[in-house]
């Protein structure tokens, strides 16, 4: 985690991926930050912007050098890659 | 020298849950193996409303993390993120080729169940996520104030539109045949909803974009073949399901629509390997049928593993 600034992850309310995928980062200690795009007007456009698509989960992880790995559904071979666990 | 398992199950829907209760609860040490969610679909409904000892009914996610920790109890070793690729049999041992270490066992279950089917028309897979979905409960709310497809007449896309319904200005709900396929209650509830339209005799031959996203879809009038076009934000697709067997590779035998043949003891083609749920011939796709299919198969996996198990 230390190569890691942040994770920050799109989320719905009743969206299964997400649910699996918030438990899979808390088992292995990961913090992060969710954002509701079901809820947030306005956070909602900032995802269609910043993904290009309306799919979620959708997770940015932003490492230490700036560069960012966008990871669209609850890929947990390419989340366990980038998170280096 | 690797851990070998009494109980390989592969799938974490309601039939691989039901089996690990009942072969944990026997003292069978069982691992249960998924790619992707715990309850497998129906963690992505919203409501089930017919599942028994739920008189309210009960959120999907909430009952497939209830059948976790359920077989957990128990002591199931549950694994997700594991993509299962092949299963072989050798000496009386099976292994799962899998993304990771291989996994063995001497009896495996197969309950992978089933996937959503594609519309296989052009445009769908190019705006997959742009506009063309597969799963309400996670996207439908972005939807919130826009026009929408749904496709399908079956119980999930009448379920799914219930539930989308709540977000979309507009929905028009495109049926292939001339009536609805699934439950006369959800039917009723969608007739009573004013912003849903139901067109049947309709298909989409071509999903259309403007840009990256959806614009429309060209649609066929399945009776009387005149074209035709659509305004929409969104298309999701509720087409039916496809068996999960690919990763099988022939290892069993399948029917000729890929689905798993078994006996009446659940057995597959090749010994000590069983299949029940949705991935079956005959399965008839209810949660409460894939739970007593998985509690069958379970039982019949002590009663052939019976010779040669030590209780510990």
């Amino acid at each position: 985690m230390s190569k890691i600034k942040s994770v920050t992850m799109y989320t719905t309310g009743v969206c299964a991926y997400c649910h699996a995928e918030k438990e899979f980062l808390k088992q292995h200690d990961i913090k992060f930050d969710e954002v509701r795009v079901d809820t947030d007007a306005q956070a909602a456009e900032e995802f269609i912007n910043l993904s290009g698509q309306m799919g979620v989960p959708f997770t940015v992880v932003k490492k230490a050098d700036d560069t960012e790995e966008h990871i669209l559904g609850f890929d947990q071979p390419r989340l366990a890659h980038a998170l280096g666990i | 020298m690797a851990k070998i398992y009494d109980v390989a199950v592969v799938g974490a829907g309601p039939t691989g849950l039901s089996a690990a209760v009942y072969t944990t609860r026997e003292d069978l040490e069982t691992v249960v193996l998924d790619h992707g969610v715990i309850g497998g679909l129906i963690a992505t409904t919203e409501i089930v409303d017919n599942y028994p000892g739920f008189p309210e009914g009960i959120g999907g996610l909430e009952l497939s993390d209830l059948m976790r920790k359920q077989a957990e109890r128990f002591g199931a070793e549950i694994r997700t993120g594991v993509d299962v690729a092949g299963l072989e049999r050798s000496d009386e041992l099976l292994t799962l080729k899998t993304n990771s270490d291989p996994v063995l066992a001497k009896s495996v279950l197969i309950a992978t169940g089933s996937s959503y089917k594609h519309l296989e028309v052009p445009g769908e897979t190019e705006l997959g996520g742009r506009g063309v979905h597969y799963c309400a409960t996670c996207d439908g709310p972005l939807y919130r104030g826009k026009r929408l497809v749904t496709v399908g007449g079956g119980n999930t896309a009448l379920q799914e539109t219930l539930f989308l319904a709540k977000f979309a200005s507009h929905i028009t709900m495109l049926v292939r045949g001339s009536e609805f396929r699934g439950a006369e209650v959800l039917v009723e509830q969608i007739q009573k909803l004013p912003n849903v339209e139901v067109k049947f005799n309709t298909s989409i031959t071509k999903i259309l974009a403007e840009g990256h996203k959806v614009s429309g879809v060209e649609t066929v009038d399945n009776a009387t073949k005149a074209k035709g076009q659509l305004e929409t934000d969104g298309v999701f697709v509720f087409v039916g399901l496809l068996p999960n067997t690919g990763w099988l590779g022939g290892a069993v035998e399948l029917d000729k629509r890929g689905l798993v043949k078994v006996g009446n003891d659940f057995a597959t083609s090749l010994p000590g390997v069983y299949a029940a749920g949705d991935v079956c011939a005959g399965s008839i796709g209810q949660i409460a049928s894939a739970v007593g299919e998985g509690v069958s198969a379970a039982l019949s996996i002590r009663h052939y593993l019976a010779p040669h198990h030590v209780a510990k």
